[in-house]
């Protein structure tokens, strides 16, 4: 049986997210990122609830949410598993999402008197690093 | 019977004029861990106390696993652990001893479980028990409390007074040492950062009443802070002329209003305009800001879901 | 249950034997100290008070230990019984009491039983379970206190404690009730010992046993209460009875100059020579005897209350002390503490098997003078010089002494049921024969009416004065003068009534008054344990006395007035029906102590 992979996400309390969505986020930067390659194992929920000292419920509710959204998905008897094929939003759900994001973002960053171009050249640059790390 | 393992209906405890429980009606269900929180005198250790039978409720009436709490059966008793703040055990006695002790009173002790606990703290067992920490005492008595493999288990304000470590040994021990059949677990506990790691419902009592039970995310989606240039806002707070739906709190931060409510959607937004607010804009909180704004909140208390 | 015993006998174990080593090394000093003759010494005020007050303490410092909120909930929430839990810490509470108290009192009888020879009869070891059931009775009484949601309970502890103070010293029967009050007691502590202790309790039984002997002691305090209400402010302002007697009342005359109060009797009496009469009286020597009854040495009575038990005689330096196993007197050297021999009723014996029945005591004597034997019905005299035993004074019929023989400057004064003997005292003393008797005075009413005796020693005789509150039947003051001739002709000089009351009659019979019923129930429960002749009035008596209408209705008043105030408060305390009812009856019967130990007993709801 094949080990899980080592998640290097953490968790902080305190946050404005609640720790499973922390971890939903955390997860899928792993696996944008290709930390997480696809079909490399994930932690039992125990493991990794025991790992962020949480409870492990909570790390349930994290990945049914993230199986829900296609990034994992549960092979019987074995464990679960990062999905090969993970592209599983519809256009319009990938349209809207990333509209909201960029929605915050523009809020949080209209009134700091960059440049437009500015802003896309950190945007670009950040996203670059993201890949290459 | 009821699902329920523990259930008030309309619950009321005076002490005097004090009313340290006012009209509670609670319902538990089975499995998971419920955190209560609430600030000192909320009514949290009254109401162990009534449902353990320790005392007997002015009015309204409360179960235990079915039983009613004023005349719980030895039966009933022995599915239920209790762990108190101050980790009481006979201080005379070695651990080993005080161990054989409980464990002579439950059948279904389980030893696998107890060992694994207790490996998780540093106890040795011809120690005194006057003579352990407070951190050891807390975990000898969750080894004990576990091993007995209750229905429920009760603990209030069980890391009060621990250091960081032996606070961290405990929740560990309480979270993952597996104990197979499904157990209640009731989590009484100022520390919010605990509550937010182990908490899959969070219970708010404040002033002797229920004013949450949800999950935590669902309770922090409830609460919302709204920033707003806002100046009225002093004579309004203070005239009490215009109802401020949801209202919790406020804080004037760098001359603008944080105001943070609950219940309370987009449209507050809305409500801020007409009000004369302006650069009005919504931020999200996190789960001790809510709490906090639940339990300070004098006015305006919000009625439990 | 075992394992719960076990764990609080480990709490209490070092402090046990503590207090045992304690004792065992006071113990040493004491004999070191003291060369006692004999085990009846050990009748130890200190053991005593420590029982008592140790189980007391202990009762209350374990209790309030263990009901520590906490700790209870450790100790309660588990899958026991409550009754059994309490079972278990009262088992290990009864052994920390067996070391702490009675051991080292059974270790040093023991120890003069087996290595001495002194008397140790079987009586002097039932002192250790006396000692021991005493000790657990005020360890539950201390329990109670603090168990029990009313801090009264310690009333209802101690009234039933003096259920068996009143009594007599019969081991068998003190015992049994000490029993009895441990039985009581238990079942209210158990009854006690639940979860919720701050509730009273529940049950009918419950109610009354708690009430009943709580509502003694109050009667008791309600008596005393007289002094703040009545006597504190009646003394403050001046105007007390007792400082002003009211002419005409007997308290009046007993208040008067000692040599004028013969003057007083005879101020209305038809004598010729009465101012010369009581001039004489004046330069006579006067005796007071006591006319009533104290108690003889019982049979295997409990040591502690031994009154001379033993007679030493310096020339052979022989001490003779009674045993109630063999009931004859055991003579050993003083010194070495070797046997010399035993003295019966029929004299001197050496050896123990050569005695009879005929030489054994019918009932357990006093010795008195270091030369007299005295029982109820006879007076031996020893002479230790020529070995010999006379009897002295021999009562027969139905006649006995009430008390022992009153040794006088000039005569002997013995007081029988009946009569009142008086002996010259050189010849009673001195003659080792039976006794003459010099005068032999009927008594002119019946012995319970008397309340005292004077006597003066006149130039042919004695004036004898007897008084009684209640000489003439009850509340009916009065007093004799008679006259005994040297020719034993007794003749009546005058009698006078005293038809004045001196202190009001609610505030004399403020104990009656209070509660009849529980006034009348002690009174049949002392006369009923007492042995008929020690008793100083019949149940009869106390059940007929004629109380007169002002008191009656006083009584019936106060009774009814309890019960409804009682029957108010019920309902605004939400007792329930039955309660309520029984709570009325009680008052209705009881009165006022009744309604106390309801406000006592109940919290508002």
């Amino acid at each position: 049986m094949s080990k899980p992979s080592v998640l290097k996400i953490k968790v902080v309390t305190g946050d404005i997210r609640p720790i499973f969505k922390q971890i939903i986020d955390g997860i899928r930067l792993e696996i944008a990122t290709e930390k997480l390659s696809p079909g490399s194992k994930l932690p039992s929920y125990r493991g990794l609830a025991m790992q962020l000292m949480i409870n492990p419920n909570t790390v349930a509710k994290a990945y049914a949410e993230l199986s829900k959204q296609g990034l994992i998905e549960s092979k019987k008897g074995l464990g679960l598993f990062v999905s090969e094929n993970r592209q599983s939003l519809s256009d319009d759900e990938r349209e809207q999402k990333l509209a909201k994001a960029v929605t915050v973002f523009i809020n949080e960053t209209v009134h700091l008197n960059y440049s437009d171009d500015e802003i896309v050249e950190v945007i670009k640059n950040k996203l670059k690093e993201i890949k290459t790390t | 019977m009821s699902d329920f393992c523990i259930s008030t209906k309309n619950l009321t405890k005076q002490f005097g004029k004090k009313l340290a429980l006012n009209n509670l009606t609670l319902n538990i269900p089975q499995g998971g861990i419920h955190a209560i929180v609430g600030s000192n005198g909320a009514g949290k250790s009254t109401l162990f106390r009534l449902l353990l039978g320790f005392d007997t409720p002015t009015s309204g009436s409360c179960t235990l696993l079915g039983e009613q709490s004023d005349q719980l059966s030895a039966r009933v008793r022995g599915r239920v652990g209790y762990v108190n703040e101050e980790h009481t055990l006979p201080g005379w006695m070695k651990v080993a001893a005080v161990k054989e002790l409980q464990q002579s009173f439950y059948p279904n002790w389980n030893h696998d479980i107890y060992n694994k606990v207790i490996a998780y703290f540093d106890v040795d067992p011809k120690q005194k028990v006057a003579g352990l920490s407070r951190g050891e005492r807390a975990g000898f008595n969750l080894s004990m409390a576990l091993a007995q493999r209750p229905s429920l288990l009760i603990l209030d304000e069980p890391t009060l007074g621990l250091d960081v470590v032996a606070r961290q040994s405990f929740l560990e021990a309480l979270m993952f040492a597996e104990t197979e059949e499904v157990m209640t677990t009731i989590y009484c506990s100022h520390q919010m950062e605990e509550i937010e790691r182990i908490a899959e419902q969070l219970i708010i009592m404040e002033k002797g009443r229920l004013i949450n039970n949800s999950t935590p995310d669902d309770f922090c989606a409830r609460v919302s802070c709204w920033v707003a240039d806002w100046d009225a806002i002093g004579s309004i707070l203070r005239n009490k002329n215009v109802d401020i739906p949801g209202f919790l709190s406020h804080r004037e931060i760098d001359g603008q209003q944080h105001i943070l409510v609950v219940d309370q959607g987009d449209d507050f937004g809305g409500f801020l305009q007409k009000q004369g607010a302006h650069d009005i804009a919504q931020l999200p909180v996190n789960l001790e800001r809510a709490v906090n704004a639940f339990l300070t909140a004098n006015h305006n208390k919000p009625v439990a879901l | 249950m075992l394992a719960l015993l076990k764990t609080e006998f480990l709490h209490y174990r070092k402090w046990a034997i503590g207090l045992l080593a304690l004792q065992a090394m006071a113990w040493a000093i004491v004999l070191k100290l003291n060369e006692y003759t004999d085990a009846s010494a050990f009748d130890n005020e200190i053991t005593q008070i420590l029982s008592l007050f140790g189980g007391f303490i202990f009762g209350v410092v374990q209790m309030v230990l263990i009901t520590r909120k906490n700790h209870w909930a450790f100790l309660l929430q588990r899958p026991l019984n409550s009754r059994d839990i309490y079972f278990a810490i009262t088992a290990a509470s009864t052994l920390h009491i067996f070391i702490a108290f009675p051991l080292v009192w059974l270790a040093v009888v023991a120890g003069f039983d087996l290595f001495t020879n002194t008397v140790v009869d079987m009586r002097h070891y039932y002192m250790a379970p006396y000692l021991m059931m005493y000790s657990v009775a005020t360890y539950l009484i201390g329990n109670l206190v603090v168990l029990n949601a009313s801090r009264a309970a310690i009333l209802t502890g101690f009234g039933l404690l003096t259920l068996h103070n009143d009594l007599p010293q019969f081991t068998w029967l003190k015992f049994l009730i000490l029993a009895l009050v441990i039985i009581i007691l238990l079942y209210l502590n158990i009854k006690s010992f639940k979860a919720d202790r701050f509730q009273p309790l529940k049950s009918v039984s419950g109610i009354v046993l708690m009430a009943i002997p709580m509502q003694v002691i109050l009667v008791f305090f309600l008596t005393m209460s007289t002094a703040l209400f009545y006597d504190i402010p009646q003394t403050l302002m001046g105007t007390h009875p007792e400082q002003h007697p009211t002419e005409g009342s007997f308290e009046y005359w007993r208040n008067i100059e000692e040599d004028k109060r013969i003057a007083y009797l005879l101020k209305d009496s038809d004598m010729d020579n009465k101012t010369l009469f009581s001039r004489q009286t004046e330069l006579a020597d006067k005796d007071t005897i006591a006319t009533y009854h104290s108690a003889f040495n019982r049979k295997n009575q409990l040591n502690f209350r031994d009154n001379q038990w033993f007679l030493s005689d310096e020339d052979s330096r022989t001490v003779w002390v009674f045993s109630h196993d063999e009931m004859m007197l055991q003579g050993s050297d003083n010194f070495t503490g070797e046997h010399v021999g035993w003295l019966g009723q029929q004299g001197f014996l050496d050896k123990l098997n050569l005695a009879t029945d005929a030489d054994r005591f019918i009932t357990v004597p006093s010795m008195i003078k270091n030369q007299f034997i005295v029982t109820d019905k006879l007076i031996f005299q020893v002479d230790f010089a020529n070995k010999q035993l006379s009897v002295k004074l021999m009562m027969t019929g139905g006649e006995y002494l009430i008390g022992r023989p009153e040794f006088k400057e000039h005569f002997v004064a013995l007081v029988t049921n009946k009569q009142t003997y008086l002996f010259a005292a050189q010849t009673f003393l001195n003659e080792f024969e039976l006794a003459a008797t010099s005068y032999q005075l009927p008594h002119p009413v019946a012995l319970e009416n008397l309340s005292g005796l004077e006597s003066y020693r006149m130039a042919d005789g004695f004036l004898l004065i007897y008084r009684g509150q209640d000489y003439y039947g009850f509340d009916k003051a009065g007093a004799e003068i008679l006259y005994a001739h040297a020719n034993g002709d007794v003749e009546k000089i005058h009698s006078v009534r005293f038809n004045k009351q001196n202190t009001p009659e609610f505030i004399q019979h403020f104990d009656y008054l209070i509660s009849p019923a529980i006034y009348t129930l002690r009174g049949v429960i002392r006369n009923s344990f007492q042995s008929s002749e020690l008793s100083k009035q019949s149940n009869d008596a106390v059940l007929t006395r004629p109380w007169s209408s002002t008191i009656l209705i006083t009584i019936i008043l106060l009774q009814v007035s309890a019960a409804i105030v009682v029957l108010i408060l019920a309902r605004r305390f939400r007792l329930n029906h039955g309660k309520t009812v029984l709570w009325v009856l009680m008052s209705l019967v009881v009165g006022i102590p009744s309604l106390l130990s309801f406000l006592l007993l109940n919290k508002r709801a």
